[in-house]
């Protein structure tokens, strides 16, 4: 009990830091200093990173829909009220962004993927079990494979590491519709990789 | 006709895959761990799951690439530079349109001003042209020699 009193003080100090530096940084950048924002954009790139590429894949589209959000980022700076973490406003901006872009490849009708299903079934005939590297890049390709809703929920809970509140929050879904889309998404994965479970087997 | 042996399947599967973002009622919970107990199948299922969310919470940790940052900043300065220049850009074009309207104008304001003092006498055309008429006794006053 005492445990987890001093860590959730711990835990409360450093996100009291960690906003205080954000603040810093902001006011910074609003009084017109820049290399406060390079700053903002260096700590928070592998986080966009993480969910641009998790919502779009290895693609050159990434990383432009990377920098837009951080130029995004930029112009509503002056909006930001603090009301969640910088990184959760930049979170939802990210996610919101890579949306988009999907449904615009949907609209063009244009796969940047190759074809995926065929490489999930030769890898598995050939995939070294002892090589989780191997393992990674398949479930990987196979999660490219899942509708964009159910991407989105496993980006922000398992990559991103949100809970299912701040996940919910950042989608503005019921948190109900997050553990749904959640199991459901799993569900769909091992669907998809299956070949590669059969192989194991 | 449902088979029930998959609907139930389905359902403790749910239940399996929602255990590891929620925790479960209790009741739940004890269905699940029996069907964990009894299941060889499901107990692979949980294992295969906890490595599938595992492998994808690893690749996590990205990067756009070496100098991102500055890349940004780039576009950032860029966009900047672009908003002045559309502002030289429309200042330029604003000056040429109305350059020539301005000079006729300027010239018609002051053949304004001009009648309109000339017309009140706060100027008289006289001394404008300085060919005022000498009067009968400023002649007579002026010496004969």
């Amino acid at each position: 009990m005492e445990r987890t009193l001093i860590y959730d003080y711990d835990r409360l100090w450093l996100t009291q830091e960690i906003k205080l530096e954000e603040q810093e940084l902001i006011a910074s950048v609003l009084n017109g200093n820049n290399d406060a924002f390079k700053d903002i954009v260096k700590k928070y790139e592998s986080r966009v990173a993480a969910t641009v590429i998790g919502m779009l894949g290895h693609c050159t589209e990434a990383e432009d829909i990377g920098q837009e959000a951080f130029i995004r980022l930029y112009q509503s700076l002056h909006k930001f009220r603090g009301e969640s973490s910088l990184a959760t406003y930049l979170t939802r901006i990210a996610i919101n962004l890579s949306l988009n872009e999907i449904r615009r490849r949907g609209r063009h009708r244009r796969t940047y993927l190759t074809n995926s299903d065929e490489k999930i079934e030769k890898l598995a005939d050939t995939t070294d079990h002892n090589e989780q590297k191997e393992m990674r890049e398949l479930i990987q390709r196979g999660f490219q494979k899942l509708p964009a809703k159910f991407r989105s929920v496993i980006v922000l809970r398992l990559i991103d590491g949100y809970s299912t509140e701040e996940t919910a929050k950042i989608l503005n879904l019921p948190v109900g519709t997050v553990l749904s889309r959640l199991s459901r998404a799993q569900m769909k994965l091992k669907k998809v990789l299956s070949p590669l479970y059969k192989g194991e087997a | 006709m449902i088979d029930k042996g998959k609907v139930m399947n389905k359902k403790i599967l749910k239940l399996l895959y929602r255990s590891f973002d929620r925790e479960l009622s209790e009741k739940n919970q004890k269905r699940l761990d029996d069907a964990l107990e009894n299941s060889d199948e499901l107990r692979k299922e949980r294992a295969r799951a906890i490595a599938q969310r595992q492998a994808l919470a690893k690749s996590g940790t990205q990067s756009f690439g070496p100098f991102f940052a500055e890349r940004v900043m780039g576009r950032i300065e860029s966009l900047g530079q672009t908003k002045a220049n559309g502002f030289e850009l429309f200042y330029e074009t604003f000056k040429a349109m109305f350059q020539r309207l301005a000079i006729a104008s300027a010239i018609v304001l002051l053949a304004l001003v001009s009648y309109n003092l000339i017309k009140s006498d706060i100027l008289p055309q006289d001394e404008i042209m300085f060919a005022s008429e000498a009067t009968m006794e400023e002649i007579l006053d002026l010496p004969l020699f």
